[in-house]
């Protein structure tokens, strides 16, 4: 460097200017400072709990329940274990109050909303408790039935709306057979009869979720066809059989309903028991046609009482939530009345079990698990990782390629337009970037449909939208660094024999390295922090063309804070990453 | 022999008209004039980076006028040497040898050569930042003549210097240039230089040139 920058001046030269000065200009630098400090603290602060609603009606894993899985066990997912207090004839068992068996067909009030008796109690539109769905299965202690159906039943439980084409049985009906198709929402009910002597009927029904087969005699084996000629059949007991080869191109979760008939609500009180393994936020237990006050004790870590509360009764098939709030519960007791029931538990907890090194030092633990952690655990967000890393180095490269010619164009020749073109590479830095977005959008509206298809919300346009705004930054910067470069070296290489291209690949290139590295990073910065021109001209779809700056966005929109706050830090060490390297190998004359 | 024939350079609001002067073969010609009086673009002229608007320019008969600098064969010093600041000392003198394809041995042993002439073998690994100004300059002069150009063009190179080494270059530019009959034009406005190393002497003065007898010179 040839021009000497004069020492900066001694801060007791001029206190008084110099405690103006500091103050103007502290406050910005404080407000960076508290503004990151203020994330982490909020990160280390925060502990990450998932929300848990356990309503028996699907598995821990998010799996239907099928006729022979145990319910004790079938939570151990979600670190909760559920029992029954007292050794005996009594056994846990789920109860669909939309299908009560024939010794308990009292139980499950009809709901207007649901239509028919024994089908939905309460959780419908007009119901105010917090299960937003229609009450289905109850958890209760049951007892061996004694009566007999006088009836039988095969249910197919579909688990979405599907198209029936036809039902057959595997021998013709000797009694005639009721056919129930229900769909969703209230009176969507459709009757049919199976005549005795027939072996087929056909349906042709659209929205159907729950076939509903009733006689006076074993009805054997049955099927159906579904929708893309698939097949669905029971074995000869009643039980799920097989499911036949079709074409079908979605999955489906279908199940056939156990005889609910062989236990029915025990007659005598019952303690349901919960356990975590690990202490969770027992936030509420939902209560249902308990008759008499239910006792809820709540145990903390080594079987400390936490709380004792008589719970009101419900009213014969009410439904009541209790809110519950308990911090550090670990084993719940719900002492029922006969024939009392937990309809819904309501939990947050950490979100998986525990390994026995997180028990034993909590402290490590919360490193190794915290809102960070935990983000880089969603496959959505590792894969915005991924893709905001491959999208800013691809467009980082993208943007060098541009901008060294052009830089280089703009530093060392003159010739028609210049300053035009040296204008219109500040528009992308000015415009407001959905503008920038929307124009890459409407430009491709004239382009083939095809190539439209293959750019316009996929991958293609995060790089081009990205690229749109990064590379008018490393033009910028290129250009200032061939401008800083001494043009007396590329003249002196000319006369030793080079020609200009030679000149500039020899001499030019390898001496503005520190510019080049400062241009790709800074594009690669400007690149990741990019955001609206992505949300036009790329969409914000998961796992597509999402990238760390969609992430923010869209986790703040479903209010997952803690996660937003978790890939902001994410972006923040990056971004800090990346200015290091700028700094201690960039250009010291060029600031991003 | 470095000939120009009513040379009229334009450079923005400076110009050059109509100048005209001759340095024998092998002969260490002395340009010298105030500063900012155009030196420089002479010597830009001759190494062929500046357009010339008008006249000729020869070197050794050749006429260069509308040659591109590569094929003018003509080594350049500039002022501060412009050494290319990623290449070792050994690249940089090796440079027009690589750039013209020689065989590596071929380059090793000029770049050898130049530097036992230069006196620079010790310095062939540095890199030119931690050169001083008299190094950097004999790396200069190495660079230029590596590829046995017939004309070399020095524009002030002793200017940074203080007076030891001054003299040191002295000898070492006259060695040179009897080892390697390179005719030279040296440009400068210190008259010592005029008189350690000139054998013709020009005087650049309100863009014109005239050739100033050596004899009138030493005479005052």
């Amino acid at each position: 460097m040839s021009g000497r920058v004069e020492q900066p001046r001694r801060i007791w030269s001029d206190p008084f200017f110099f405690a103006i000065l500091a103050t103007i200009g502290g406050t910005y630098v404080l407000l960076i400072l508290v503004m990151l400090l203020a994330d982490v603290t909020f990160l280390v602060q925060s502990r990450p709990e998932i929300p848990v609603a356990i309503d028996f009606e699907s598995r821990g894993d998010g799996g239907r329940f099928q006729s022979n899985d145990p319910i004790e066990t079938a939570f151990a997912d979600s670190g909760l274990t559920i029992g029954l207090a007292e050794e005996g004839p009594l056994r846990l068992r789920r109860f669909d109050t939309r299908r009560p068996p024939y010794a308990a067909r009292d139980l499950g009030a009809p709901h207007g909303d649901f239509g028919g008796p024994g089908r939905g109690a309460g959780g419908g539109r007009r119901a105010s408790h917090p299960n937003r769905h229609p009450l289905d299965h109850v958890l209760l202690a049951a007892r061996r039935s004694a009566a007999d159906p006088p009836r039988h039943e095969t249910i197919f439980d579909f688990g979405r709306p599907v198209t029936l084409r036809s039902l057959s049985l595997a021998r013709p009906a000797t009694q005639p057979i009721s056919v129930e198709l229900h769909g969703e929402g209230p009176e969507t009910t459709e009757h049919r009869r199976l005549e005795p002597g027939q072996a087929r009927l056909q349906l042709d029904v659209d929205h159907v979720t729950e076939l509903v087969l009733r006689a006076t005699a074993p009805i054997g084996r049955a099927s159906v066809d579904v929708e893309a000629a698939r097949q669905l059949a029971t074995n000869e007991d009643g039980t799920r059989g097989d499911e036949g080869p079709g074409s079908a191109s979605r999955p489906l979760a279908w199940q056939v309903v156990p005889p609910a008939s062989a236990w029915e609500p025990s007659n005598d009180p019952a303690t349901l028991t919960f356990d975590w393994a690990d202490p969770v936020m027992l936030d509420r237990v939902t209560l249902f046609n308990t008759e008499a006050p239910t006792l809820i004790r709540l145990y903390g870590e080594g079987g400390k009482l936490l709380s004792e509360r008589q719970v009101e009764p419900t009213g014969r098939n009410g439904l009541l939530a209790v809110t519950v709030e308990q911090e550090g519960t670990a084993r719940a007791e719900v002492a029922l009345p006969p024939r009392g029931a937990v309809a819904e538990l309501g939990y947050r907890w950490i979100g998986r079990l525990r390994s026995d090194f997180e028990r034993r030092h909590p402290f490590v633990a919360r490193w190794t698990h915290n809102a960070v952690t935990m983000a880089l655990r969603k496959p959505e967000i590792r894969y915005s990782i991924r893709l905001s890393l491959i999208s800013c180095t691809m467009t980082a490269v993208l943007s060098l390629w541009i901008a060294i010619p052009l830089g280089y164009l703009l530093s060392r020749y003159h010739f028609p337009l210049r300053n035009t073109i040296d204008a219109v590479l500040d528009i992308p830095i000015i415009l407001p970037p959905l503008v920038v977005g929307l124009s890459l959008l409407i430009l491709f509206q004239f382009f083939p449909a095809s190539v439209r298809e293959a750019v316009v919300y996929e991958i293609p346009a995060v790089i081009l939208a990205q690229l749109a705004v990064s590379c008018a930054f490393a033009v910028r910067t290129m250009r200032a660094t061939f401008d800083q470069l001494d043009v007396r070296r590329e003249q002196v290489a000319l006369t030793l024999g080079c020609s200009r291209a030679q000149a500039f690949w020899y001499v030019t290139l390898p001496e503005s390295g520190r510019g080049i590295l400062t241009a790709g990073t800074l594009a690669w910065a400007r690149a990741l922090g990019e955001f609206g021109p992505l949300l036009i001209f790329a969409g914000a779809t998961r796992m597509k063309t999402e990238v760390l700056s969609t992430t923010v966005f869209l986790e703040l929109s479903v209010g997952d804070l803690g996660a937003a706050v978790a890939v902001s830090m994410i972006m923040v060490v990056s971004a800090v990453a990346v200015l290091i390297l700028a700094r201690i190998w960039g250009s010291r004359v060029l600031s991003l | 022999m470095i000939e120009l024939e009513r040379v009229t350079v334009v450079s923005g609001p400076f110009r050059l008209v109509d100048c005209s002067f001759a340095v024998p073969a092998r002969r260490y010609g002395v340009l010298i004039g105030r500063t900012g009086c155009g030196k420089t673009t002479i010597l830009e002229a001759i190494a062929g980076l500046r357009r010339v608007t008008e006249g000729e320019i020869r070197l050794h008969g050749r006429d260069v006028t509308r040659t591109r600098p590569a094929e003018r064969n003509v080594g350049y010093v500039p002022q501060d040497g412009a050494l290319f600041e990623t290449m070792k000392v050994r690249d940089q003198i090796a440079f027009p040898l690589t750039i013209r394809g020689c065989r590596r041995a071929a380059v090793r042993e000029r770049v050898d050569e130049m530097a036992e002439l230069l006196g620079i073998a010790h310095l062939l690994d540095r890199y030119p930042q931690r050169l001083s100004g008299g190094e950097r300059q004999r790396v200069a002069i190495g660079r230029a003549l590596s590829f046995r150009p017939k004309t070399l063009l020095l524009d002030e190179p002793l200017s940074a210097l203080d007076d030891a080494t001054r003299r040191q270059m002295y000898d070492l530019l006259r060695r040179v240039q009897r080892e390697t009959d390179v005719t030279t034009l040296h440009v400068t406005h210190h008259r010592e230089d005029v008189k350690e190393l000139a054998d013709t002497l020009l005087r650049l003065d309100d863009g014109r040139i005239e050739v100033v007898p050596m004899q009138a010179w030493a005479d005052g």
